[in-house]
């Protein structure tokens, strides 16, 4: 359909394709099947039941956004030639500690009703879920000679022995990702097992894993996997690695090892990395090792410096020499010296991270901290930044403004005002953050978490007034009462995921809010002005949507209520909300309380 | 017409054109159907059970704004279940509890009419620091120094944060520079600080 949509009357012609006396349902098929955008495809399946049933029978890829939305049962019922599934399960919250241990998110239902019969399904993508050898186990047996792609994202309950099971019955296995998981280490082996019966292997990670590696198997797996193109690893020192290097000379991305002593120049001198490398990350790596990269540097794409020993002079003079970064990951340590550089230098720059480092007296970087002076300059110089995401020191309205003016591809912008510094240049941000929300209209991400005092309750609703398509977005420390929280609400027409943290809304206030947001279908809440039992919460009950409460701790519940009788923010209590097509879980803890369905 | 306000209420700046057409082809469908019944709105696996159904009466952003402070100026019984249509039955006079806190004290009455609490808050605005209009929340305005005071890490930075900070002390056992507050300008420890890092590999050649 080109152009506008098509005006009504022009529709009767389409409607012939509706009512079966049109194009044949083969050609539909056909059609259907190169359709590939998940709201593309939403939307067709809406337009009708023959729609309906053409997009169940040819969708090839499903992301189940929360793990308790829907049954894995229902889902086959509708989609039963899916090739892909990702599921997520926690809340983002588990990355911070703040999800209890048992809290939920179990894999083994997802495996049970689905490894056997999904019969197209060669890919599994789980995200912050408890995944058991047990689990892996079933999934291998109903999966494993056609499985080409295992993603388990920080995802935890499972060891090595489950991992050897999958490195010895996949093989057709082409990525194998463990980024962030906890794993119990029963012993290297899966690792060899995986070199030597995986030749189609192309992506292996297990990046920040802390599973122990043998050097010989990295060889084997080198010498084994030709077309093994990107390698993450646990920690192994980067000098025993000069063999795997050598041979392993089609990879293109390489992050982990570690630089296990500064300054011994000797011990790293051999390391010759592969031609075609491209992307890099080496844990521990300081002044003495950067060297390694300057052969490289100049076709650099992605550099992740979030676990270097690197100074604010370091990352100075090892980013003057990437010209064509695409990626970067660094914690605070750059400094605005060194977004300086970044903006000068990496004018192709797509995403940037500057992560939070050591706030200890004594213990953070000298010329560490990064304030509007460098995300000016970084909005000014890298005009093709999609993604930022930044804890700052420092910002002002003119920032958030830049950014606005400039960023005309964000699509996701994430900032953290840290809380050591005591005076903020220029605070509220309501007209920064109000010139962001106008300037980039792409943005489908937004977190903005910062102090009392930071955003007022006009800059609330402005944030709602401009939200746009945003589907996305955590809110911390953000506005003064109750009516900015309505303000906000009633603007957010797009809103599909909202986390609020530390925040002075009352529970009537957050139910009512939620009513107004018509998109809206997961909500996480923690710190507001809980009471004991989460009574107001349910203003917002209503069919097809959950809500989970976990309570103030029992340490509160003697407390007189705060002066003006409203109760004080507790830290403990939670809410969770969310539309679900299951009812009340089976699977909750002891410490959250199923208000609704009850 | 109702399609067109289908398109404003999905209404994203320069929106998915494949997406806008389904859609106005599934009104187009439902209205063409009503009649014979096939056309009835299926059971979606849409997982936003508001956001298909087009808005009966269009209800500006001010609007909700207006009704929704009224609700929580007017709580109702928790347990009922609240959506658009009931709103405006809220308006009607109605009997709720009160609740008075004045300094420091609460006073709490019950079944008190609504009209006469909507002339209460007007009096006792009339003598207020001048507030604006009706639209205005009254509402105990927070204090601003509650908050969570902790700003949690992710598990994979605290991890490496914390061997960073052994390696230091490996280095250098016997720091010289105090432990002094964030803002201060002294110089931390001289470990991995940029320049001559070997110095500090041997702790023993330090002259502080």
């Amino acid at each position: 359909m080109g152009g506008e949509a098509p005006e009504p009357g022009r529709l009767t012609r389409a409607l012939s394709i509706l009512d079966g006396s049109g194009v044949p349902e083969e050609a539909l098929h056909l059609v259907l099947a190169h359709v590939d955008d998940p709201r593309d495809r939403e939307a067709a399946s809406l337009a009708c039941r023959r729609w309906h049933r053409i997009d169940a029978l040819t969708r090839k890829h499903v992301t189940v956004p929360f793990c308790y939305a829907v049954s894995p049962a229902r889902l086959l019922a509708r989609f039963p030639s899916l090739e892909s599934l990702a599921v997520k399960g926690k809340p983002r919250a588990a990355m911070f500690g703040l999800i209890p241990d048992d809290w939920g998110a179990y894999a083994q239902p997802w495996v049970a009703h689905l490894a056997a019969p999904l019969e197209c399904l060669k890919a599994l993508h789980l995200r912050r879920m408890v995944v058991t050898d047990d689990d892996l186990d079933a999934l291998v047996r109903a999966r494993g000679h056609m499985l080409q792609e295992l993603k388990l994202d920080k995802c935890s309950g499972f060891s090595t022995d489950a991992l050897r099971l999958v490195a010895r019955s996949c093989r057709s296995l082409r990525t194998l990702f463990l980024e962030e998981c906890t794993i119990t280490d029963n012993g290297t082996e899966w690792l060899h097992d995986l070199a030597a019966n995986n030749p189609v292997l192309v992506t292996l990670n297990f990046y920040l894993t802390y599973l122990t590696v043998v050097p010989a198997d990295l060889e084997l797996l080198a010498r084994n996997c030709k077309s093994l193109i990107s390698l993450k690893i646990s920690d192994c020192d980067l000098s025993d690695l000069i063999g795997f290097f050598q041979i392993a000379t089609s990879l293109e991305e390489f992050a982990g090892a570690e630089i296990s002593e500064q300054g011994e120049l000797r011990k790293y001198a051999d390391v010759k990395l592969p031609s075609k490398l491209c992307s890099f990350g080496l844990t521990f790596m300081g002044t003495n090792e950067m060297h390694i990269i300057f052969p490289f540097s100049a076709v650099l794409k992605k550099l992740d410096l979030q676990y270097t020993f690197l100074t604010t002079e370091d990352h100075c003079q090892l980013i003057a020499k990437c010209p064509n970064l695409l990626v970067l990951a660094v914690r605070n340590v750059i400094g605005d010296r060194g977004l300086g550089i970044v903006a000068d230098t990496c004018k192709k720059l797509q995403r940037l991270r500057i992560e939070r480092g050591d706030d200890e007296p004594g213990m953070q970087e000298e010329e560490g901290g990064v304030s509007q002076v460098g995300l000016t300059a970084v909005a000014v110089g890298c005009r093709e930044l999609e993604s930022i995401a930044a804890y700052v020191s420092d910002i002002t309205n003119g920032a958030l403004e830049s950014i606005g003016t400039f960023c005309k591809n964000l699509y996701d912008f994430r900032i953290v005002l840290l809380d050591k510094q005591e005076r903020i240049t220029d605070l509220p941000l309501d007209n920064g953050v109000r010139e962001l929300l106008r300037g980039c209209t792409k943005l489908r991400r937004f977190a903005l978490y910062l102090r009392p005092g930071g955003l007022s309750d006009v800059g609330l609703s402005y944030i709602g007034q401009h939200s746009g398509t945003i589907q996305y977005m955590l809110l911390g420390n953000l506005g003064e009462t109750d009516g900015g929280l309505i303000s906000f609400a009633a603007g957010c027409r797009n809103l599909r995921k909202l986390e609020l943290r530390s925040c002075c809304f009352s529970e009537r206030a957050l139910a009512l809010a939620m009513l107004q947001m018509p998109s809206l279908r997961y909500v996480w809440v923690q710190g507001y002005r809980a009471s004991q039992t989460g009574g107001d919460l349910m203003l917002m009950a209503r069919p097809f949507w959950n809500i989970e409460f976990t309570p103030p701790s029992t340490e509160n519940a003697g407390r007189p209520m705060e002066e003006d009788g409203q109760p004080c923010i507790d830290r403990h209590a939670q809410v969770l909300a969310y539309c679900s097509l299951i009812g009340k879980r089976s699977d909750y803890p002891q410490s959250v309380v199923p208000l609704h369905p009850a | 017409m109702a399609a067109e306000q289908q398109m404003r209420v999905k209404g994203t700046g320069g929106g998915n054109r494949f997406a806008a057409a389904c859609g106005l082809l599934r009104q187009y469908q439902y209205m063409m159907g009503q009649g014979s019944g096939r056309g009835a709105a299926m059971a979606t696996m849409g997982l936003m059970p508001g956001a298909d159904r087009v808005e009966a009466a269009h209800v500006t952003p001010e609007e909700r704004i207006k009704n929704t402070m009224e609700l929580l100026l007017f709580p109702q019984r928790p347990g009922t279940l609240m959506d658009n249509s009931h709103q405006s039955r809220i308006l009607e006079p109605e009997r709720a509890q009160l609740t008075i806190f004045y300094e420091g004290r609460t006073f709490v009455l019950d079944n008190f009419p609504a009209d006469k609490a909507d002339q209460l808050m007007q009096l006792a605005g009339s003598f207020a620091a001048p507030a604006a209009s009706d639209d205005e929340l009254v509402c105990p305005s927070m204090p601003a120094q509650h908050l969570l005071e902790d700003m949690p890490r992710k598990a994979s930075l605290q991890r490496f944060l914390e061997k960073r900070k052994s390696r230091i002390a490996a280095a250098d056992p016997y720091p010289v520079a105090p432990a002094r507050a964030a803002k201060e300008t002294a110089k931390p420890v001289a470990v991995g600080d940029g320049g001559a890092p070997w110095l500090s590999v041997n702790s023993g050649l330090n002259l502080n």
